[in-house]
């Protein structure tokens, strides 16, 4: 199954060699935006004269016959969460606290974005300074599921998973601290990669928790999504923590048929299966797609076993300690002093001023992640809380390192359920949580991992992802697993039928 | 079963520098004492098997660096490079004077 809607790497192809422009490119996914947002509301704002001053110039390169010379992914147009500064645009986290703060800078991503000659089309919405798993939190609106508009996207990347999976661009920018963009990916239908921590440059997107957060692409394909990692990859001098490899690998090569034998050099595939995904808490038919993966990955001559993980289930409470106490602090900066929201009126001191515009500026769930994070690190409960999450990361981290040894690749569902109903899981933050405890494991121990589409759900007709994780910095068998598992498989390039009908031309 | 008193609440909050309503320190109070409990999971770890030796050891590196030993303490060249401008980084503050952030009385 796919749609006639071509890939990112099919539309360069077609700009390089000269039988489409740009800026056609351009207006017909524009054309698709105005037709369709309305209904999905992905974006944040749209930056159309930056977007045709960049496709302007792929054309004129084209014209002067230096078509050879442009880089990959050259009048591409990509749409980027709106954590990442991009110059001159409005940058808002989708909170109020952010509201007219315009950026004065680029992410290391947009720099490299900009130098590969992509028209960047606009911000995409997001749950406020991305916490959150559904675009509901989102100051501004809710994003809502190409699938079935009654359903929420995922998030907190929604906005940049839901214009990807509505065909309104073919890649996206998010970022991903606890499954941000996988598990949005999984409840839209597309593929969605969260790099080894490090591989990616943070410098520049607005940080939630510094030492899991990761910007991290979405895309329709594992070809198109080896070709976005491509571009962003890579050590940056601006970003301490970032380590990548001085001479990044080719992923483009290794989404390709055959990349996987050539890895494995003979060898079979050896597939964990991570246990704890059946029966309570997971749903019927992500129970059957993911056994239906496993006889896929059986019938590619893997050999397949079930692998129990230390700590994998108990992930998510590390995390919520972790992610709110990094987020505590890196959240300290929005005090009314230099950017953002300032209360000004009636306030009796500097001190007032920090309260009263922080109680202003900020939602009820970024409220209650400073508060926990800030009782987290409190004396008196630090050791109890703070201290126990980090050694239970280290046990994660263990069991990992351990599994490692028998297998290549370590599978389970992206999510335990398909996209749910908007305002279904408002009332209990604990339910809202447990939505990321298969992706955030990836997070605790820095590994890359990638979602990609798997099945349907029969009860709902609903899009199911599957998870795939290897070691950190084993990007490219990862991408040449997922390339793989997509072509048996068959489900790539989805674009639900409603949003099929207008067409992009190559 | 960990409940967070309303004190607690209201002393984390004015450590997070959060002004809260009455209402809200109710709702936190619920959902935060909601959290903590569910963080209990915690407990059903072999943490006492993990070795720590210093503070240190307890901020988990997410990733076991791989790629070259000598990224383990990154290093960089010590080179001036031209910053953004003042305008440029005071162009989104609340209010300025003099080429410095303006805020109500400190004391």
């Amino acid at each position: 199954m796919s749609t006639a809607l071509p890939t990112a790497l099919e539309l360069a192809a077609a700009i390089a060699t000269g039988t489409q422009t740009a800026s056609a490119v351009l207006d017909e996914h524009f054309a698709r935006i105005e037709a369709h947002d309305g209904e999905i509301q992905a974006f944040l704002s749209l930056n159309k004269d930056q977007a045709y001053a960049t496709a302007q110039g792929v054309d004129d390169a084209v014209k002067a016959g230096n078509a050879s010379k442009l880089p990959l992914l050259a009048g591409v147009p990509i749409a980027i969460k709106d954590n990442l500064n991009v110059t001159g645009t409005k940058t808002t986290c989708a909170s109020k606290m952010l509201q007219s703060y315009v950026s004065p800078y680029d992410a290391t991503v947009i720099t490299k974005i900009k130098a590969h000659q992509m028209p960047i089309v606009g911000k995409t919405n997001l749950d406020e300074f991305a916490m959150g798993s559904s675009c509901e939190k989102s100051a501004y609106h809710p994003t809502y599921n190409p699938w079935d508009t009654a359903c929420v996207p995922g998030g907190s990347s929604g906005g940049s998973a839901a214009c990807v999976s509505a065909g309104m661009v073919t890649l996206s920018l998010g970022s991903d601290t606890g499954g941000s963009v996988r598990q949005p990916a999984s409840l839209c239908g597309i593929v969605g990669l969260k790099p080894t921590y490090g591989l990616v440059s943070r410098y520049g997107l607005v940080a939630f928790a510094s030492s899991l957060d990761q910007v991290s692409p979405f895309a329709r394909t594992v070809e198109d999504t080896a070709a976005i990692l491509q571009v962003i990859a890579g050590k940056d001098a601006h970003d301490m923590t970032s380590s990548a490899p001085a001479i990044l690998p080719d992923y483009v090569a290794s989404a390709q048929a055959g990349s996987l034998a050539s890895q494995l050099a003979g060898k079979p595939l050896r597939v964990g299966i991570v246990e704890g995904f059946e029966g309570e808490g997971i749903q019927a038919g992500t129970q059957k797609a993911v056994t239906e993966a496993i006889a896929r990955f059986e019938g590619l001559g893997a050999d397949v076993k079930r692998i129990s993980l230390t700590g994998f289930q108990e992930a998510i409470a590390a995390y919520y300690i972790i992610a709110t106490a990094e987020a505590s602090s890196n959240l300290a900066r929005f005090d009314g002093v230099r950017y953002g929201l300032s209360e000004r009126e009636g306030v009796e001191n500097v001190y007032d001023m920090f309260a009263k515009t922080r109680a202003k500026g900020f939602g009820a769930e970024v409220k209650r992640r400073i508060l926990l994070g800030s009782f987290a690190l409190s004396a008196g409960y630090y050791d109890a809380y703070y201290g126990k999450a980090q050694l239970a990361r280290k046990v994660l981290a263990q069991s990992f390192n351990q599994a490692w040894q028998d297998v290549d690749v370590l599978i389970c569902p992206t999510s335990p359920s398909v996209a749910f109903k908007l305002g279904e899981k408002n009332d209990d933050p604990i339910s809202m949580y447990l939505s990321d405890v298969a992706t955030i494991p990836a997070n605790l121990v820095g590994i890359p991992a990638l979602s990609l589409p798997c099945g349907f759900d029969e009860a709902t007709g609903l899009p199911i992802g599957l998870q795939l994780m290897v070691p950190a910095w084993e990007e490219e068998k990862l991408l040449a697993i997922a390339f793989a598992f997509q072509e048996a498989v068959a489900l790539k390039n989805l674009v639900p039928p409603a949003f099929q009908a207008l067409k992009v031309s190559v | 079963m960990m409940n967070i008193d309303a004190e607690t609440v209201k002393k984390v909050a004015t450590l997070s520098s959060l002004a809260l309503s009455d209402e809200e320190v109710q709702q936190y109070q619920g959902e935060l004492s909601k959290v903590l409990n569910f963080v209990e999971l915690l407990n059903n770890l072999p943490l006492g098997d993990i070795d720590v030796t210093s503070p240190a050891d307890l901020v988990a590196s997410p990733v076991t660096p791989t790629i070259s030993a000598k990224d383990k303490t990154p290093f960089r060249q010590d080179v001036a490079e031209m910053p953004l401008s003042r305008e440029a980084l005071m162009s989104n503050a609340p209010e300025t004077e003099d080429g410095a952030y303006v805020v109500p009385n400190i004391l």
